[in-house]
């Protein structure tokens, strides 16, 4: 494998990492809140904000399309909840609905608008991590990086904030909603803050690598980390340290074979929960056949 | 216009409707086996089998092409069966961690073809977002007959998968083999979500199953007209989608197609009969109606009941009931004009026949369910009051001779107040 890196793929791997590891930190969260494939929906209702806030306000700088992205999807969530608070419809049926009418509507105003948008479904999909390091951002006639590095940075520094604010509250209200409200914890108001922090990061992240790999990372580090972890302390720590992983290993992948590298870090976020589960599963039949446990039962047993 | 009534029109819209009839009713039995998701997460797993059997076999027919797509899923599947069996993740991070890792998995390998061959590939990633315009003629009849499939076999099965998706517990005890019909049901699903890449693509293909059975939630508790409700929604969005991408030719006719079925769901969820939005609130006030006006009857029974010959105005009922001016004298009149009560010149108030009856009633209920709760139910006596206020509306004929039967017809309550007979 040749090693030396350009300044490019230098810049490209940062910016892949700097989203991973936002993804992972924020999608421990989720996964213990059984919100993953919220995630998903937001991830594709993000395309009727960008189209909408365009359609509303005729600008294409970014911050008005970023804002109404994530507008949209926050929206999605709580028009999510709502739906199936206020009419009985399972969770799950109402993420399916709203983020499909949603990307349906987004690609109907985009055969509209396509010409005056540089922005394709296609690109929503996959993103395009290969050409972040062409985005520079310039401060004082001076480039310092990829725009895409940069708002990674700063949505990560928030997201810190909120994470160690939370660092209680939030596991208390994902493993126990009733004690949580009980001890005083303001419930609500967390839940609107992680919330509104899942859809910074997938806006933040999906355009630089595309709707899928954020849910990939959303989700699969987590998963990871849930296999072995067992606080959320070391989850969170554990799903970072995955997410660096898969994308130096995935963008090493990507590069010796020319492939899409988002998806080329997916995949081997997938095979190392893969071959993680594997091991996992073999060594607890090992484990169960050795009866190592049966010891235990006895300890117990003897106890009373 | 004329583009309305060619024959490839009618042949689309034909392709459309049944396809969208199909999917439906395989939605309603996902939608009650609660795995709504799981459709989304299988059309973007189809994604690898497309590519690897075009690299395959290097051909586009559509049936090649559609055969790695119905294979892929059968993987994506039993990924997701291995993955819930070996760990504890819940069912969200697996549906997510499938739907990710699988396409991704097509992602890469489309790349792969596109940087490697030449643009053969072109017109692959079409099916990443539908393109009914392209459908070839064939490709129609093949989209019809397998429809058509889906239909017979579904309604041919239709008890037993209704059993097996409601309660397996049940139908195993009824001698039923539930794996079998698992297997067909999952077989049914992806050969849907599999038909339906053509026409509105992989990202949009789960709305195709799941907002048609959302829609018809609105409207029906029973499972029969559930499932024909399913069915007409889709049939219904597909004829409006196919129209309106006839009549305006930019525009693209899957999302027009979902975006029906989701104008069909909004509607729904606020007009629909079982759970819309507004037949809930008409009945929840209904409610606070029949509670307000029996609390008022009730005031005034127990002032009546406290000095016979007390003269009564709204002040007195004001005293006992939080009610605005306003709406005591609006409930007054309802209740005076459907002869509940006397209204004097000098507005006097007092009950009238069929109103004494009826206070007597909830006054007796009132007390009844008071006494019930302190002697069986070891409630403190000071608390009783609250419960029993809310108690008296709801409490039926049968249920208030329950609970006079189980404490043995008692003559007062906890605070010594005599029960009516």
């Amino acid at each position: 494998v040749n090693l030396q890196f350009s300044l490019d793929e230098f810049w490209i791997l940062l910016t892949a990492i700097g989203v991973a590891l936002n993804c992972a930190s924020i999608g421990t969260h989720v996964a213990l809140r059984k919100m993953s494939m919220l995630g998903d929906a937001m991830s594709h209702s993000v395309l009727l904000g960008i189209i909408g806030a365009f359609v509303l306000t005729g600008l294409t700088s970014p911050i008005p399309l970023f804002l109404g992205a994530l507008f949209v999807a926050i929206c999605t969530g709580y028009l999510t909840q709502a739906l199936s608070s206020r009419t009985g419809l399972s969770e799950d049926a109402s993420i399916g609905v709203n983020f499909t009418w949603m990307f349906a509507l987004g690609v109907i105003l985009l055969s509209f608008y396509a010409d005056d948008l540089h922005l394709d479904q296609e690109c929503v999909l996959y993103g395009e991590l290969a050409f972040a390091a062409f985005h520079q951002w310039t401060v004082f006639g001076q480039e310092v990086g990829p725009v895409s590095l940069w708002t990674a940075f700063f949505s990560g520094l928030v997201l810190a904030i909120f994470l160690y604010l939370g660092r209680r509250a939030l596991p208390c209200i994902a493993f126990d909603r009733n004690f949580a409200i009980s001890s005083g914890v303001t419930v609500h108001r967390w839940d609107f803050l992680l919330l509104s922090f899942l859809a910074l990061v997938v806006v933040s992240s999906f355009e630089s690598v595309g709707a899928i790999l954020v849910i990939a990372l959303l989700s699969i580090p987590a998963a990871c980390a849930n296999l072995f972890a067992k606080s959320p302390g070391k989850m969170l720590a554990l799903a970072n340290a995955h997410a660096i992983f898969a994308c130096i290993i995935g963008f090493l992948l990507a590069r010796a074979v020319n492939g899409n590298i988002a998806a080329s870090i997916a995949i081997v976020a997938g095979l190392m929960f893969i071959i993680e589960l594997l091991c996992l599963s073999i060594w607890k039949k090992k484990y169960l056949a050795s009866g190592a446990h049966t010891s235990t039962t006895q300890n117990v047993k003897e106890l009373f | 216009m004329t583009a309305l009534f060619s024959q490839t029109f009618f042949l689309v819209l034909l392709g459309a409707v049944l396809f969208g009839a199909s999917a439906a009713s395989v939605g309603a039995f996902a939608y009650m086996r609660k795995r709504s998701l799981l459709g989304d997460a299988l059309a973007h797993a189809s994604l690898p089998g497309i590519t690897v059997s075009f690299a395959l076999t290097g051909s586009r027919s559509i049936g090649v092409l559609l055969c790695g797509a119905f294979i892929s899923c059968f993987f994506a599947y039993a990924f997701l069966e291995w993955v819930s069996r070996n760990s504890k993740l819940k069912t969200d991070s697996i549906l997510a961690i499938t739907l990710s890792f699988f396409f991704a998995l097509g992602v890469f390998h489309l790349s792969f073809l596109q940087h490697s061959s030449s643009a053969q590939q072109a017109g692959l990633d079409k099916l990443l977002f539908g393109q009914a315009s392209a459908i070839l003629p064939r490709d129609i009849l093949l989209l019809i007959a397998l429809s058509l499939c889906i239909g017979v076999s579904l309604s041919s099965l239709y008890h037993r998968l209704l059993l097996t998706s409601f309660d397996k517990v049940y139908a195993r005890t009824l001698g039923i083999h539930v794996q079998p019909y698992d297997i067909i049901f999952l077989a049914l699903s992806i050969l849907a979500i599999v038909l339906g890449l053509q026409l509105v693509g992989v990202v949009l293909m789960s709305a195709m199953l799941i907002t048609p059975a959302a829609a018809a939630r609105m409207w029906t508790h029973s499972n029969s007209r559930f499932i024909v409700l399913c069915a007409s929604f889709g049939i219904l969005s597909s004829i409006l989608g196919v129209s309106i991408s006839a009549i305006f030719p930019k525009m693209p006719t899957g999302p027009w197609i979902v975006l029906s079925a989701s104008i069909i769901f909004f509607l729904s969820s606020f007009l629909g009969s079982a759970q819309g939005l507004l037949w809930t609130f008409l009945h929840d006030r209904r409610l606070t109606n029949k509670e307000e006006q029996e609390n008022v009857i009730r005031s005034l029974f127990l002032l009546e009941e406290k000095n016979v010959n007390a003269c009564i105005h709204a002040e007195d009922i004001l005293r006992y009931r939080k009610l605005s001016r306003s709406r005591l004298a609006h409930i007054l009149r309802h209740l005076h004009k459907s002869q509940f009560l006397t209204l004097t010149s000098d507005e006097h108030i007092s009950l009238s026949e069929k109103g004494k009856v009826l206070g007597e009633q909830l006054t007796r209920r009132h007390r009844l369910v008071e006494t019930y709760l302190a002697e069986k139910a070891g409630f403190p006596t000071d608390r009783v009051h609250d419960f029993a206020e809310k108690a008296e509306h709801v409490l039926t004929e049968g249920l208030e001779q329950e609970v006079n039967a189980q404490i043995a017809s008692p003559s007062k309550d906890p605070h010594g107040k005599e029960i009516p007979k």
